[in-house]
C-alpha cells in the first residue's frame, strides 16, 4: 500500500474508533463497571441484583429494554435480597403496575408492556414470613431514571444515594423473609 | 542536510513519507488544540456574579430541591445547575447522607443559590438590571416552564405557585406564601 493510502486508512479508521467511542463513553464506562456475571448465574431475571438495570437494558445496551427495574434488599447494608415485594409504581398520567420481586429480589418490566410519563411514584411493600406487611413509600419523585440503582446504589446512604432499596431500616434477620434456597441468582460483583 | 527522524523503506522515497508524517503531526496537534479549546485555566478562576438577595431564599431553595433537585436530575454533579438538598445530593465534606436526618444545612443552601445565579451570569445580571425579562432570558426560568426544551419535561406550569415563587426572588422579594403553596403539593 502507497505511504499516502496508509496514511488515509489509518486517519479514516482513527476517525471511526473516535466516532464509535463517542456513541456515549459514559454508558459504555458504566456497562465496563459493572464486570463480568457471577460465576454460576446465567444472564436472565435472576441475574447481576443490586446493579443498575437499565445500564443494559434502558435501550443502549444488548439486553431487553425495560422501563422500570431494580432490585429490594431485607436491609439497608446486607446482601440478602428479598423476595415477594410488591413495588408498585404510579406515572403522571395515572398509570399504575404493581411488580413482585423475584426470589433474587430483582424486578422489571419491559417497556412495551408499560411506558410511563414521569415523574412517578414508588412504594414498596414487603411481606414477612408470618405475613406482616412493611410498606415503604419513597419520599421523592422518580423524574428520569426507571433502574433504581441508577440512584440506590448498593449498601447504606452516602452523600450521593439513599442506598439500596430495603425492606426494613434496622438489622433484621434475613430468614424473616421466606426466599427460595434454590434461587438461581448470585450477588452482583459490587 | 540531516537525517530524516524516520527510516526510509528500500525503494520508496522519502518525501510522501514525509507528507504523511507531516499530516499525522498535523492531526495530533489539531485534536490538541480541539482538546485544548475546551478547558482553560481561565475556566477555573472565580468569576463574580449578580444575584438575587439571600434573604428568604431558604424558601425558594426547598422549591429547587423538591422540583429540581432529585438524584436522577439536578441533584447530581455533572448538572451545571447542581441543587444539594437532604433528599437529594449533599454537599461533599459535611458528614451528610441523602435522607438522612440532617435538613438541609445553610451552606447548602447558599450553594443552591450560587448555583442558580451562576448558571447565566451574564443574563442573571441583565435581568437584575430590569434589562431582560427572565421569561424570555433565564435557562432557570424557561427550562422548569418548558418555555425551552428540558429533559425532565415541564415541572411548573407558567401561572403556578412554585414559578411565582421563583420569579418573585428573581423579582427582588421572595413570595413565601407562594413557595409554600408549592410545597405542600407532594
Amino acid at each position: 500500500m502507497a505511504p499516502y493510502a496508509r496514511m488515509r486508512a489509518s486517519l479514516a479508521a482513527l476517525s471511526l474508533l473516535f466516532a464509535a467511542s463517542c456513541e456515549s463513553p459514559v454508558d459504555d464506562d458504566l456497562i465496563e463497571s459493572l464486570g463480568p456475571e457471577v460465576e454460576g448465574v446465567d444472564e436472565g431475571e435472576f441475574h447481576r441484583y443490586g446493579q443498575p438495570c437499565l445500564a443494559c437494558h434502558g435501550g443502549y445496551g444488548d439486553g431487553p429494554e425495560f422501563s422500570i427495574a431494580g432490585t429490594v434488599f431485607v436491609t439497608p447494608a446486607g446482601v440478602a435480597p428479598a423476595q415477594g415485594a410488591r413495588v408498585t409504581i404510579s406515572d403522571a398520567v395515572g398509570k399504575k403496575i404493581e411488580l413482585v420481586s423475584n426470589c433474587a429480589g430483582n424486578f422489571f418490566v419491559r417497556r412495551g408492556e408499560f411506558d410511563p410519563v414521569f415523574p412517578l411514584r414508588a412504594e414498596v411493600v414487603c411481606v414477612e414470613r408470618d405475613g406482616t406487611e412493611r410498606r415503604n413509600v419513597m419520599g421523592t419523585r422518580i423524574h428520569r431514571e426507571g433502574g433504581c440503582a441508577g440512584c440506590h446504589e448498593r449498601g447504606p446512604a452516602t452523600e450521593a444515594s439513599p442506598g439500596q432499596v430495603y425492606c426494613v431500616s434496622f438489622d433484621a434477620d434475613p430468614s424473616r423473609y421466606a426466599r427460595d434456597t434454590n434461587c438461581r441468582g448470585g450477588p452482583s460483583p459490587q | 542536510m540531516s537525517t530524516p527522524p524516520y527510516r526510509v523503506a528500500p525503494g520508496a522515497s522519502a518525501r510522501p513519507r514525509r507528507s504523511a508524517f507531516a499530516a499525522a503531526v498535523a492531526f495530533v496537534a489539531l485534536a490538541s488544540l480541539g482538546a485544548g479549546a475546551c478547558v482553560s485555566s481561565s475556566d477555573y478562576e472565580a468569576v463574580a456574579f449578580a444575584c438575587p438577595s439571600s434573604d428568604e431564599f431558604r424558601w425558594v431553595s426547598q422549591v429547587f430541591e423538591r422540583r429540581c433537585g432529585t438524584l436522577d436530575c439536578h441533584g447530581s454533579y455533572a448538572r451545571p445547575f447542581r441543587v444539594y438538598g437532604r433528599t437529594g445530593l449533599r454537599k461533599p465534606g459535611q458528614d451528610l447522607v441523602t435522607n438522612g436526618p440532617q435538613a438541609t444545612t445553610s451552606l447548602e443552601i447558599d450553594e443552591n443559590r450560587a448555583s442558580a445565579c451562576g448558571l447565566e451570569p451574564e443574563r442573571m445580571e441583565a435581568v437584575l438590571e430590569g434589562e431582560a425579562d427572565p421569561l424570555e432570558t433565564l435557562t432557570l426560568v424557561r427550562k422548569p416552564l418548558l418555555i425551552e426544551a428540558h429533559k425532565g419535561g415541564r415541572v411548573l406550569a407558567e401561572d403556578s405557585a412554585g414559578a411565582r415563587c421563583i420569579l418573585s426572588w428573581l423579582d427582588g422579594a421572595v413570595d413565601a406564601e407562594a413557595c409554600a403553596e408549592e410545597l405542600a403539593i407532594p
